[in-house]
């Protein structure tokens, strides 16, 4: 009986696994392909699409404008995250369930309500759409994650710890720089790389608060969202692979232990 | 109770951690949606708006078929893909907690992928996959399965579900997960040790005990999809109309920012009354005696 | 701050009624205790009593909700932890897992701004006398939890504190380690003539190493003595059963001398005339108190009450037996020679010395059993 139900639920989790991955490899294999219709029968092997990516300058211009976006995004919301996480995981007060639902408010309000709700606010206080407004918009989205991410690294370190540098001495921010920091180092690069990979992927409130500074999301939404083209899929391709390197690196990181 | 210095200065290094968030979200995000709120009450005249409060938006639009049926259309969405969510994630989520040791976090870094890698390229995947000329088609029409493609695959209703579905699973797997984990193995073995078949100890001791999860994902689920734009844009075609299209129109080309606020906060509300519903009856309700138990 | 309040200075540290709520639990009444220098002082009871509380309330980690602790006359109340010149031996140790050991012990040295020269040598010392300056280069995971244990008290008195705070230190620990690291933590102790604040619920522990034992049950001292004293004076039924499992009867006081402390309770062995201990009153209820191995056979010696018992048990011990016999409504405990006849079912006459009966206050707590 056991045995056969857990055939059973392990054949299942094989076709879970090729329905999420399936459309991802499809999207690889046709990238490969060298005809321009995307469709069976496959015509034949190809690198061509993704040369034409790197020669493509508009793309290049794209990604620098990501850069631009990400890098402030990935540093304001590792240091506000690693601030609420320290708030969850080692204060306790009344208010806790508030502050919790006040920072995952703007992940669960509708990002396209979230992003008009900017536009007015901007209009209103009279801010012209630009870098600042997407850094803003977008760590406000991603912060829940990080929050996450460095709270379940700091979930897992004994709170005595801390109160052992306090015994000994140290004032508080010598007890987080000394002990505190160091062991909660790797959540916080963890939850530093995965919010730069949902920075590089947000859309929806991007598309609202960019303006004229157009990261590569923007830009390849308004290209598919008519045409689908093999270099198209060789740029989702490149991609993915890139953030598959980098959700690996994280979740590595945030699973390590400190010396043992 | 008396605040000595210890307490105090606890207090005050919490307040410092928690003021630059607690300020960051109310200035960008609750006050945003304040300055929303607002404009649902202003009209509009031609090209500029006029700051005299009104109740005119909400009337036009609770008096409106096409905006109740947009709105209700998004909350079936929403029920539907969340049920649906929960039906496929629950028997993986089992196999991770319960079946699966050494694979255990790489098979939940597999699920972080997708999620992580955002909904764009997620829905591009997908029209690749879909499309009248796509993958599947051309597949099933060169394998002479079929003779002409299946139209309804991409640009309909299905598609939206399909894809919604693909999209939010990883809200409800984590948390089910989570929840699944932490039931402690003798529960189960105590019940089969007193004669329950698998079925048995699954409908009695698991289902019941990984409520909580399930409410969570459910709900995570339900409030995301409710929210989606992106995937019905993209997915839907001429089906793709939904209440937040239908927002957004009015800060595109209609020009009609109150309307579009009042349409605007009257989602947010229903959804806020839903998940509020949701909460207090699974509260009430005997499965939600574990969550009582623990706040006391 | 009333005159009996005021600290005298002549302790190293006073407690004076302090008290600790979580919202609507209390979980230390309003206690008092002192703590004298050059002492070892160990809070004795079972887990959930409050001891580890005032442990954290000491050290700085928990603040009171009301009274008032004195270190050397100066009120500390107010002082946080790293202000303290208390220091903590942690239940788990706490060593810091990304230092090494001598960085774990220079750790509280650093933080005061110590020359980097002298750092070194009170570090080499403090593992020398722990004798563990072989492992100074070791991470905390590459050692045995008894090498743990050593760094964690050389990392606390490193730091030459007024009171080191030990929150039951050994308990990670199997029996023989623990033994030994008994004999090391005494002699640490004296060694450094330093007072230590040791919490625990072994109480084999607590006789082995105190020169004081706070006895707490259910967040209030039950008693403040000697090991000696808590053994043979126990206050009440409570630490009268808790240390050593004494037989208890339950009895009626008929007369009370306030004065020499001496009074008639009327038991079911008979009426006996005895001493009773300072928390004995009038009108509560009062019991008979004594030790299994004062329990022997009836020889007919004047000075003995002796009364007759059912035996029900009899559980050998090599040179002795613990015989489980019954008297009435009470169970008794008896420690007799192997080689006293006894056998299970029969009546049997047994006696207890006078002098070592004592009238304790309270009712008998449970049914004992033979431990």
């Amino acid at each position: 009986m056991k045995n056969r139900g857990g055939s059973i639920l392990q054949g299942y989790a094989f076709a879970f696994y090729g329905f999420v991955y399936l459309p991802i490899l499809l999207m690889g294999l046709f990238s490969l392909n060298s005809s321009n219709l995307i469709a069976f029968p496959l015509t034949g092997f190809t690198f061509n699409w993704y040369v034409q990516i790197f020669n493509d300058g508009r793309i290049f211009k794209g990604l620098l404008t990501t850069m631009a976006v990400a890098i402030p995004v990935t540093l304001i919301t590792t240091v506000l995250g690693s601030m609420a996480a320290l708030v969850l995981t080692r204060y306790q007060f009344r208010l806790k369930p508030l502050f919790a639902a006040l920072l995952v408010l703007p992940f669960f309000v509708p990002k396209l309500i979230f992003a008009i709700a900017q536009v007015t606010f901007l209009n209103d206080i009279g801010m012209d759409k630009g870098l600042i407004t997407v850094w803003i918009s977008q760590s406000l989205i991603i912060l829940p994650f990080v929050t996450i991410i460095i709270a379940s690294v700091l979930y897992k370190i004994d709170k005595s710890l801390e109160e052992a540098a306090e015994d000994l001495g140290a004032r508080p921010w010598q007890k987080f720089r000394r002990i505190t920091l160091p062991l909660m180092k790797n959540g916080i690069l963890a939850a530093a790389f995965i919010s730069f990979v949902l920075s590089n992927a947000e859309y929806t409130v991007s598309f609202f608060t960019s303006g004229r500074v157009q990261p590569l999301s923007v830009l390849v939404a308004s290209d598919f969202r008519f045409h689908l083209s093999p270099s198209l899929n060789a740029l989702a391709m490149l991609i993915v692979l890139f953030n598959i390197c980098i959700i690996i690196a994280s979740e590595w990181l945030r699973r390590r232990k400190v010396h043992q | 109770m008396k605040l000595t210095g210890i307490e105090a200065k606890r207090r005050r290094t919490a307040l410092v951690l928690t003021a630059p968030n607690v300020l960051f979200v109310l200035a960008f995000c609750v006050l945003p949606l304040g300055v929303l709120f607002s404009y649902s009450f202003f009209q509009v005249d031609f090209v500029s708006i006029l700051r005299e409060p009104t109740f005119d938006n909400y009337n036009r639009i609770i008096h409106s078929e096409t905006y109740r049926g947009l709105i209700l259309k998004a909350l079936i969405y929403g029920l539907g893909v969340a049920v649906l969510c929960g039906v496929i994630a629950y028997p993986l989520a089992l196999f991770i907690a319960k079946r699966v040791n050494i694979y255990k976090s790489a098979l939940l870094t597999l699920l972080l992928i997708p999620l992580y890698t955002g909904d764009l390229i997620r829905i591009f995947a997908w029209r690749v996959v879909l499309g009248a000329e796509g993958v599947l088609n051309s597949l099933l029409m060169w394998l002479g399965l079929i003779d002409e493609p299946i139209w309804f695959l991409l640009f309909s209703p299905f598609a939206t579900t399909v894809v919604l579905t693909y999209n939010y699973l990883p809200f409800m797997l984590f948390p089910l997960w989570a929840a699944i984990e932490a039931l402690d193995d003798s529960y189960m073995e105590a019940a089969m040790d007193l004669g329950s078949r698998d079925l048995g100890v699954f409908f009695r001791i698991i289902l019941p005990l990984s409520g909580p999860g399930l409410v969570a994902g459910f709900l995570m689920v339900f409030v995301l999809v409710v929210g989606d734009y992106l995937t019905p844009q993209l997915m839907g075609g001429s089906s793709g109309v939904t209440v937040t299209s239908a927002i957004h129109d009015m800060f595109g080309a209609a020009f009609d920012w109150p309307t579009g606020s009042a349409l605007a906060w009257l989602l947010l509300s229903s959804m806020a009354l839903f998940v509020a519903c949701v909460v207090y009856g699974f509260y009430r309700s005997p499965w939600g005696r574990g969550i009582r138990k623990q706040d006391k | 701050m009333s005159s009996d309040n005021s600290p005298t200075s002549s302790h190293l540290l006073e407690a004076r009624g302090i008290l600790k709520d979580y919202d609507t639990f209390r979980a230390v009444h309003a206690v008092y205790f002192d703590i004298p220098h050059n002492c070892f002082v160990t809070i004795l009871g079972p887990s959930g009593c409050g001891k580890t509380t005032i442990l954290r309330m000491i050290g700085g980690f928990e603040s009171i909700t009301a009274g008032s602790i004195h270190l050397e006359g100066v009120p500390i109340m107010d002082v946080m932890p790293y202000d303290r010149p208390i220091n903590t031996v942690f239940q788990n140790y706490a060593l810091f897992p990304h230092l090494r050991v001598e960085d774990n012990v220079a750790f509280g040295l650093k933080m005061r701004r110590m020359k980097k020269t002298e750092i070194r040598s009170r570090v080499n010392d403090a593992l020398e006398s722990v004798r563990m300056a072989s492992l100074a280069r070791r991470y905390p995971s590459q050692l045995s939890g008894g090498q743990q244990q050593r760094v964690a008290l050389a990392r606390a008195f490193v730091n030459e504190p007024k009171l080191l705070l030990l929150d039951e230190p050994l308990g990670a620990l199997d029996l023989k380690m623990r033994r030994h690291m008994q004999v090391e933590l005494k002699d640490l102790q004296k060694r450094l003539a330093l007072s230590f604040l040791y919490v625990t619920h072994d109480q084999e522990e607590a006789f082995a190493l105190s020169d004081i034992i706070i006895v707490m049950n259910s967040g209030r001292i039950e008693q403040i003595g000697t090991p000696v004293n808590i053994y043979h004076a126990p206050e009440n039924t409570y630490v009268a059963d808790f240390i050593g499992g004494a037989n208890l009867l339950e009895g009626r006081l008929t007369e009370f001398d306030s004065s020499a402390r001496r009074g008639h309770l009327e038991t079911e062995i008979g009426t006996v005339e005895a001493a009773c201990s300072g928390s004995v009153k009038p009108d509560e209820p009062a019991s008979l108190c004594f030790r299994a191995e004062e329990i022997g056979v009836d020889t007919g010696i004047g000075g003995d009450i002796s009364f007759k018992a059912l035996v029900s048990h009899i559980i050998f011990q090599g040179s002795s037996k613990l015989v489980e016999v019954h008297t009435g409504k009470h169970k008794l405990i008896a420690k007799l020679d192997h080689d006293v006849p006894v056998t299970v079912g029969e009546p049997i006459k047994l006696a207890v010395a006078k002098a070592k009966l004592r009238i304790v206050h309270g009712s008998p707590v449970v049914a004992k059993e033979i431990h």
